[in-house]
């Protein structure tokens, strides 16, 4: 099927690649269905394009890309709505805020977006981990 | 901060009409219930600062600030 995306104009895409969530993106409750593309595929930056509303668009990244020892604890509930049994089958997804200076650019690994392959059903869900909600991609110190 | 040491079962209250009462404590966790008017919103902090980055996360981005965080990310994996 064909759709039109914010960034990459009009696309082909398989309905085997559309994922599903459970309950919408935070304060953005109404849209459902989502696709993930990427510019290259050894990319660890991607992008979730809506597909029910064409100028929503976030951009998300592998979250091992940055903080390597990254393991994320869900509750019951959340594995219970992924129809997940321990959540070592879920794939993680943090969500980005991309600003001019990459210093203030930041990640949420609070609130990663949990994808079952095998249903590609997904939730943003809140962690039982203590992990920052901004975590800066680039540390102050290496940020030139 | 108005800060008060409770015990379980015991409540606090907020104004006229909203009543906090710790209902159980644990190790590390604290369940509490909350008795309050419908119209008064009540919400995990987490997730309404999550829902706060969603909004920002939302804005278009400038294509040369994403290329920057990309070659950052390649250059860390090396």
């Amino acid at each position: 099927m064909k759709i039109k995306t914010r960034d990459f104009g009009e696309i082909l895409v398989g309905e085997e690649d559309i994922i599903f969530f459970t309950t919408g993106i935070y304060g953005f409750d109404d849209y459902k269905k989502y696709i993930i593309l990427k510019d290259s595929p050894e990319d660890d930056v991607m992008f979730l394009q809506s597909l029910d509303n064409m100028d929503l668009s976030f951009v998300l990244i592998d979250p091992y890309a940055i903080f390597i020892d990254y393991n994320p604890i869900l509750s019951e509930d959340d594995l219970h709505e992924l129809k997940s049994t321990c959540g070592q089958e879920l794939k993680y997804l943090v969500i980005a805020i991309i600003k001019d200076d990459i210093k203030e650019s930041v990640v949420n690994l609070k609130s990663p977006i949990a994808i079952n392959p095998d249903n590609r059903t997904a939730k943003q869900v809140i962690l039982q981990n203590e992990y920052p909600l901004r975590y800066n991609i680039v540390s102050a110190e290496e940020g030139n | 901060m108005l800060v008060i040491k409770r015990k379980v079962s015991e409540s606090i209250l907020i104004g006229d009409d909203i009543e906090i009462i710790i209902s159980e404590i644990s190790q590390d966790k604290v369940k509490i219930a909350i008795s309050a008017p419908q119209d008064i919103k009540i919400t995990r902090k987490e997730l309404a600062e999550t829902c706060k980055f969603n909004k920002s996360a939302s804005e278009k981005i400038n294509q040369t600030s994403l290329n920057d965080v990309k070659s950052k990310l390649k250059a860390i994996k090396k």
